[in-house]
């Protein structure tokens, strides 16, 4: 299965931290990087389809001009020479942002970066191009897009493309978006990190909308030390867009270096447990006592309004989306995919009294969240992820032990949209991985703006378990990740 | 909360509410447009037991809370 030319020793199999050591030592070079990442790309694209758009010329271009820059001493950061991938529904100069829509064949190039993609290139990183998404980022598979542990599943979605890139690491970090778990999905099912942020902390300017107060846009990496280095430099307030909140400068990356001795981390299950894969619900019970181990405070809690953040994520969502698309669709209905077709010629019939409640509902269930971390003065809460792993691309369903299935465009979103309704910080990692080694998603949620304070606790787990050490299938499983 | 008694929906019934939206839908869309309908009609009626008297809709949405002990250092 594993495709040929591949090693573990290829400079783009590098984490950011990883890459940036070296290339201040001048043992690696950006353009290096660079050419790791493309030859990675021609190597695995026929399988992984996870590119709409590979930028070679632009990135070799970029990476050479990173390169001058740090022999002249001008060093942007940690992201320096760094390639990453971009979401097509996020603009980049030059390129037409297709969304993953026939509706969009023909745009006009983006005439500027979104502000994330400026944020990154500021900091030095190599655009390699735009990854799968899909149509309008409404929706859980990707296609074509596959997952790197198993060719034939699919990647989640909607950011399968920058998962699946990830994951086979080609780059070690990319952009996604996040309005019902289109970050964490992906992310867990593809064996990475992916750090939906709190709501309002990065720019959504120059990134086409689903559903506007839920959207997020944040990092998909190989680990959770990239996350939070990325993270940096996408994140802040953005007065041209109405939804970024005003609020002060938070250092992602400022906890990294402690440990979690004292933190206290509430396990939910009720909720988050009703319905899962057994192999799923034995990876989570196994992952919270290595908190423990690591000195943390694991306290069991309840949070029954849980069970209703899908719903009110979902309603939100689905009225929202006929906001954004309902006047070029009826316009062009044929150029619009069957599913998001039928979605919106449903859900505009949906009576605004209900998208009210939803509303309503939603200040609610962020109150009920909120008590629950006052009233056990926690640090995070910790979740399954989903209920399921990868499912096959040809049968597009979690099955469960009874034999019971769920399509996964209701599956993979039962247990994520509820952050998306609160807007609270959520990282998804790796817990574990299931009879047919397939990855398995924890999920960390904390209090708006303390992204620090997860991914603290997200690495304290990742590098006890090592679990994201483990190479996928197709690129040949198992060996250690490189350390040169 | 108000507990929702709502008839179950049948494509008949949303293919006339779609043409009094002035939006026919397809024939061929209509009963996969009726049990997504149906699905958000059922979500909602879930809501109902959330007590949401004297709660207003907040129309910019910010994920901050304004009050909190805070949690460990």
């Amino acid at each position: 299965m594993s495709a040929t030319n591949i090693t573990a020793s290829d400079p783009c199999e590098l984490s950011v931290a990883e890459a940036m050591r070296l290339m201040r030592l001048g043992e690696l070079s950006p353009v290096e990087m660079t050419e790791s990442s493309l030859r990675r790309i021609e190597a695995l694209e026929p399988t992984l389809h996870a590119w709409v758009e590979v930028m070679a010329d632009e990135a070799m271009a970029a990476a050479r001009q990173a390169e001058d820059e740090l022999r002249r001493g001008e060093d942007r950061g940690p992201l320096h020479g760094i390639p990453v991938a971009v979401k097509d529904i996020v603009d980049v100069a030059g390129v037409p942002t297709k969304c993953g829509s026939k509706s969009r064949e023909g745009v006009a190039p983006a005439s500027e970066d979104a502000p994330v993609v400026t944020g990154l290139r500021l900091a030095g990183a190599v655009v390699l191009g735009k990854t799968v998404t899909q149509e309008f980022a409404a929706g859980v598979v990707s296609a074509p897009a596959r997952n790197p542990w198993d060719p034939d599943r699919i990647p989640g979605g909607s950011s399968g493309g920058s998962a699946a890139a990830v994951a086979a690491r080609v780059c070690p970090i990319a952009v996604g978006s996040d309005t019902g778990g289109s970050i964490r999905i992906p992310a867990s099912v593809c064996g990475v990190a992916g750090l939906k942020p709190t709501y309002g902390r990065v720019s959504k300017r120059g990134v086409f909308p689903l559903a506007w107060s839920l959207d997020t846009v944040g990092p998909i990496a190989g680990t959770v030390a990239d996350t939070a280095l990325m993270l940096n430099a996408i994140a802040g307030y953005d007065p041209l867009d109405p939804q970024s909140t005003d609020e002060p400068w938070h250092d992602a990356t400022a906890e990294l270096d402690r440990d979690i001795a004292g933190l206290r981390i509430g396990v939910v299950r009720d909720h988050f447990l009703e319905q899962v894969q057994t192999d799923v619900a034995a990876a989570f019970e196994l992952a919270a006592p290595v908190f423990a181990h690591l000195g943390a405070e694991v306290i069991d809690v309840n949070w029954p309004e849980a069970a209703l953040g899908r719903a009110t994520g979902l309603i939100i969502n689905r009225v929202e989306t006929v906001g954004v698309h309902d006047e070029a669709m009826r316009a062009r209905p044929e150029l619009y995919g069957r599913e998001l077709q039928i979605r919106n010629e449903a859900n505009r019939l949906f009576p605004s009294a209900g998208y009210l409640r939803a509303l309503k509902a939603r200040v609610a269930i962020r109150e009920s969240v909120r008590r629950v971390f006052d009233e056990h003065r926690l640090d995070a809460i910790i979740v399954p992820t989903l209920p399921g792993t990868a499912a096959p691309a040809d049968d597009l369903a979690v099955v469960y032990d009874d034999g019971s299935r769920e399509h996964v465009s209701f599956a993979y979103t039962r247990l994520t949209s509820v952050f998306n309704c609160t807007g609270q910080p959520a990282l998804s990692i790796t817990c574990g991985f299931d009879r047919l080694g397939l990855p398995i998603g924890l999920t960390i949620a904390g209090r708006p703006f303390a992204e620090a304070r997860i991914c603290r606790i997200g690495q304290a787990f990742e590098m006890e378990t090592r679990f994201s050490d483990r190479r996928p299938a197709l690129l040949g499983g198992d060996e250690p990740r490189s350390a040169t | 909360m108000t507990d929702l008694l709502r008839a179950p929906l049948l494509p008949e019934l949303v293919a006339a509410m779609a043409e009094a939206a002035g939006s026919p839908i397809a024939d061929d869309h209509l009963h996969d447009a009726t049990e997504l309908l149906s699905a958000l009609y059922a979500l909602e009626t879930r809501l109902s037991q959330l007590d949401l008297d004297g709660i207003e809709p907040e129309f910019r949405w910010d994920a901050r809370w304004n009050r909190g002990t805070g949690a460990t250092a």
